[in-house]
């Protein structure tokens, strides 16, 4: 595991984001969110669709929709202020020091090119100048080592001769062939089924130890993210409502991440009814402490 | 209630055809919730889309309480889909999108019944005039259940009815379901990946792989994690989060 007296690979502090309605009112989405990394470290993000933690993510990269109005007090990777760059040079960080996994990769990766075409603008991004031949070997090397059993043929393959879970590998062995420092999975498994997504996961988690990058895996599974991750963030409302380290989270003290917890119905021995989420008005505003970091 | 015998489920491809569901034979009782587990491309809702008379059989029989889908009323059997964003008309009002059902199957009292639909699924007065734009994922998932409901069907067939909500919500959905279930006696078939929803509503459970049932057994084995069968036990591990040796990576596709 990292060290701990080293710098945090990212650190996001007092980050803002909010969206303008019809009347030209600031909506709030993020308010106020502090979020560190360290290398080699696995933070979840979890909450309910709404509570901000997707645009959390994109915040880092830079990918926020251009109608989005948002501030940082201070926004930092691997040692350099992103809130300093030029768009450009935050543009070249994507897909090389640091990249992002969606969803489904039915809408992720592009239609109309192969597997192959695709893999070649990420890997041209990092700024090798390869032969044609030694492309190809590339290719089908980082097909393989995300366990895809023929990479010859999927490289040739379009998006949609892929099921999901064999796009979703594809999805990885672009984003991670390159050793980014910083991974960000944007609930890279909800539209998979079960098994499938627990093979990815797998994938996910060889290529992350083997390259030590930092990963946020943003989710709304509670226990996934407990069995995958080593700290915890809950979000609700666009803030932090509680962070904790992942194998505690059953011990959540937080009533709104004790509430998401109890809603997952438990396979043995379920209630008869099962508890509801409550809101309360004051989880929106009041610092919540109880919870060790 | 429902009986299946041998089903068999053809699809024409362009290059000959493929078989969705191969010699599945299964029988629900009346009142019981039964639940279809397995990955995608497995056939379930297939299975389900041929209950409610959406896609032909190609060999076997079908019955719903003694009748065939031909000559059974369409009324008693009634569906609820997996994604709540797109099964109701964008440009249908709440009322609207339950008037219609009534209206087909002739049904009089319409703006009493539209009224305890919307009741029934914890919906109040005010969200009738709403469009589906104006309404979370589970207020619209909970109009599909009312929209479902309102005919009085005798078989309510859900094809993931949760798998598109947050937990939170997907709770409300699992408690209105069991208390219909409980006041209505409804039957119903439930199709899921998520062995602990299926827990949650089900008496008993088939696992389906490859078109065809490779196991079926009550819910108590399925609790107490008595299964037989290898991508039954997979299955089960997988709701217990993830472990380095759960996603093993033998099954490649």
């Amino acid at each position: 595991m990292s060290d701990r007296t080293e710098a945090p690979l990212c650190e996001i502090d007092d980050l803002r984001i909010a969206f303008a309605g019809h009347d030209g009112a600031l909506a709030p989405a993020v308010r106020g969110v502090a979020l560190t990394v360290r290398r080699g470290e696995r933070l979840g993000i979890v909450g309910e669709s709404g509570s901000g933690k997707s645009l959390t993510g994109r915040a880092l990269l830079g990918l926020l929709p251009p109608e989005a109005k948002w501030s940082a007090k201070s926004l930092c990777f691997n040692g350099q202020d992103l809130l300093a760059m030029t768009p450009r040079q935050r543009r070249h960080l994507c897909g090389t020091q640091m990249s992002m996994i969606l969803q489904d990769p039915k809408y992720s990766l592009n239609p109309v090119m192969t597997v192959a075409q695709q893999m070649r603008e990420t890997i041209a991004r990092q700024g090798e100048r390869l032969s044609k031949r030694a492309m190809r070997e590339r290719i089908v090397e980082a097909l393989a080592a995300v366990h895809i059993r023929d990479p010859e043929r999927v490289a040739d393959a379009y998006p949609q001769e892929l099921s999901g879970g064999m796009g979703q590998r594809v999805m990885i062995a672009m984003m991670v062939s390159a050793g980014p420092q910083l991974l960000i999975a944007d609930e890279p498994t909800s539209a998979l089924d079960v098994l499938v997504s627990m093979q990815v996961l797998t994938v996910l988690d060889e290529m992350i130890e083997r390259h030590h990058t930092g990963l946020v895996f943003i989710s709304h599974d509670l226990p996934l993210v407990m069995s995958f991750c080593d700290r915890v963030a809950v979000m609700y409302g666009g803030r932090i409502v509680e962070t904790c380290a992942a194998r505690d989270l059953a011990q959540a003290r937080h009533p709104y991440t004790r509430g998401l917890l109890a809603a997952n119905p438990p396979l043995a021995n379920p209630p008869e009814e099962l508890p509801t989420l409550g809101r309360d008005a004051s989880w929106l505003t009041e610092s919540f402490d109880g919870a060790a970091r | 209630m429902i009986e299946i015998d041998r089903a068999h489920i053809r699809f024409r491809t362009k290059t000959g055809h493929v078989d969705a569901v191969r010699d599945v034979s299964l029988h629900v009782h009346d009142g019981e919730v039964f639940g279809l587990v397995g990955e995608s491309g497995s056939g379930k809702s297939t299975l389900l889309r041929a209950l409610a008379g959406l896609v032909p059989l190609a060999d076997g029989a079908m019955r719903i309480g003694g009748q065939t889908a031909e000559r059974r009323p369409r009324r008693d059997v009634q569906m609820v889909f997996q994604d709540p964003y797109g099964s109701l008309h964008p440009r249908f009002t709440v009322d609207r999108t339950l008037r219609e059902p009534l209206a087909i199957n002739g049904i009089g009292n319409q703006d009493a019944r539209i009224l305890d639909a919307l009741a029934e699924v914890g919906l109040g007065p005010a969200f009738r005039f709403r469009y589906p734009h104006q309404l979370s994922g589970g207020q619209r998932q909970r109009v599909s259940i009312a929209r479902a409901l309102i005919v009085e069907p005798r078989v309510l067939l859900l094809d993931e009815p949760t798998s598109a909500l947050d937990v939170s919500v997907q709770a409300e959905i699992l408690n209105l379901l069991r208390r219909l279930h409980r006041e209505r006696k409804l039957t119903m078939i439930l199709v899921s990946h998520n062995l602990a929803v299926v827990g949650f509503l089900c008496q008993r459970v088939a696992v389906m792989r490859n078109g065809q049932v490779v196991e079926q057994l009550g819910v108590e084995a399925v609790r107490a994690h008595e299964v037989a069968h290898e991508y039954t036990k997979r299955l089960l591990l997988a709701t217990q989060g993830y472990t380095r040796d759960t996603g093993a990576i033998e099954a490649q596709r």
